[in-house]
């Protein structure tokens, strides 16, 4: 028994790192969950097979969010297979450090595509399957948004605009009480920060001096936030920024 | 009786938030020690409530207004945890306790002024230092804010600087704790339906109209929003979340 029995959750960009930390966590509490991923379906299988193995349910189903017409095929299947959606996690993303002289449209454009434009698809298409009960909107951020750090520019100028978002949204859907918060992680040990080459860094071991708990953030910290916002236990919480750093991010 | 593995401190837990908050924590198997200012007959039946699920719980008198009687409070809590917990530690506070003041800034007296200040600050300080002693490494503050702290109503100016003065403490003791993982974080309550301000929120029809329509999720906080969001501070859930402020306010939509 958990506290999502009997909730549908959607979990984008949910193939590996955070996401899939968080599809495993909600179906762990219970939650039927759909794993999205855009490319590496090998990963999402995984994920679904571990929810399985562990007397869960979970489909895997591949779209691009920043695709509309993928978009309405992720939420058709979503419908198809488990008749409604209950919480949308807006994980999905991409970031590019670059200092300001390289930024270029098109790496403003796939972050602005994905981080932004790809969560307002997926928000617009969650409406639409949300019952009368209302909805609970997850927008992963990044401690980012709040403290941007150098050659950063870009994406947590995307990440800011997430924030906005939910703010707003939190205003214009209250009165269908679909609550909708962002979920801010700091700096977070996962197969992105492995390739980006931060883990094994002194910029690691920067980060970690920075951060009051002393080490760097596991995806399933992450996680178990995000269970408590998709369930009722924050039921009277809309709107807000909370962040999952182990305080590197103070309020 | 059930061996609870953990044990909160809530001030001020005979009635509202600090009711709810206590009865929640109660509820995922922590046990907790109450303290009343005044009101014992009450704070006694949150006890009773709380030992009918198979929980422990007492109730101590505290005034977080006088901080000379902190050491008595503690070494009488060093007792209660040695005697009926086993421990000379416990692992979560909860700084709960406090009062209300409407007052238009001009008319606000100093001695209004020092007795929040007091109570709401002062107190809460020194309490928290002096708890440091016997607060588990590992273990979690939650300090009772509220949303006026951020956004201004009229009438409020004395109550709001000094849960503004907690919202700093808390980035602060955020940082110097960190090194023992004690998180501190604080919740900061919208307007509820509680005794806070003379009932208003409860009782005043026209005032709970006004809040409902400037509320996103259309109506009033009941004391109920707020106890499951400290519980979960005060779990393994959040070993993540350090510094943070919370508001639990339904969203306000202004």
């Amino acid at each position: 028994m958990g506290k999502l029995n009997n909730k549908v959750a959607l979990v984008t960009g949910a193939s590996k790192g955070i996401g899939a930390a968080i599809a495993k966590h909600l179906a762990a509490e219970g939650a039927k969950v759909v794993v999205n991923y855009a490319s590496d379906k090998e990963g999402a299988e995984k994920v679904v097979k571990a929810v399985t193995d562990n007397g869960g349910t979970a489909i895997a189903v591949q779209a691009n969010v920043a695709n509309e017409a993928d978009v309405n095929r992720l939420f058709d299947e979503t419908k198809n297979a488990f008749g409604g959606l209950d919480v949308l996690i807006n994980n999905a993303g991409i970031y590019q450090y670059e200092p300001i002289e390289q930024v270029s449209a098109n790496s403003f454009h796939q972050q602005f595509n994905i981080n932004v434009w790809g969560s307002i698809l997926t928000i617009q298409a969650s409406l639409k399957l949300f019952g009368e009960k209302g909805g609970n909107i997850i927008n992963v951020s990044s401690a980012a948004s709040k403290m941007p750090m150098t050659t950063g520019s870009v994406y947590s100028a995307s990440k800011a605009a997430l924030d906005a978002i939910t703010v707003a949204l939190s205003k214009e859907l209250g009165a269908r009480n679909i609550r909708i918060n962002s979920l801010l992680p700091g700096s977070t040990d996962t197969e992105g920060t492995h390739t980006s080459g931060v883990m094994g860094s002194d910029f690691e071991k920067v980060l970690v001096a920075n951060t009051p708990l002393g080490r760097m953030g596991q995806p399933e910290d992450i996680a178990k936030v995000a269970a408590f916002l998709a369930s009722d236990d924050s039921a009277w919480i809309t709107g807000e920024l909370l962040a999952a750093s182990g305080g590197i991010y103070g309020f | 009786m059930s061996v609870s593995k953990t044990v909160a401190l809530v001030t001020g837990g005979s009635r509202g938030l600090g009711r709810d908050i206590a009865l929640r924590l109660a509820a995922q198997g922590t046990a907790v020690i109450i303290t009343y200012n005044t009101r014992r007959e009450e704070a006694l039946e949150v006890v009773e409530q709380i030992k009918q699920t198979g929980v422990h719980a007492v109730a101590l008198q505290l005034s977080t207004e006088h901080t000379a009687a902190f050491p008595e409070f503690f070494a009488t809590l060093a007792d209660i945890l040695h005697a009926d917990f086993q421990t000379d530690r416990f692992d979560y506070l909860i700084n709960n306790a406090g009062i209300g003041l409407h007052m238009a800034f001009e008319n606000t007296t100093e001695a209004q002024f020092d007795l929040l200040l007091n109570v709401l600050f002062k107190g809460v300080y020194f309490f928290t230092q002096q708890a440091l002693h016997y607060l588990r490494d590992g273990g979690a503050i939650v300090n009772l804010s509220s949303r006026l702290a951020q956004s201004g109503v009229p009438g409020y100016s004395a109550y709001a600087s000094m849960k503004g003065a907690v919202e700093t403490l808390t980035r602060y003791q955020a940082k110097e704790l960190g090194p023992r993982r004690i998180r501190v974080n604080a919740v900061a309550p919208g307007p509820t339906a509680t005794d806070f301000g003379g009932g208003i929120v409860k009782d005043n029809a026209q005032f709970r109209a006004n809040v409902t329509a400037l509320t996103a999720l259309g109506r009033v906080g009941e004391a109920e929003d707020i106890g499951g969001v400290v519980a979960f501070l005060c779990s393994d859930a959040a070993r993540w979340v350090t510094a943070q402020r919370i508001e639990v306010s339904g969203g306000m939509n202004i």
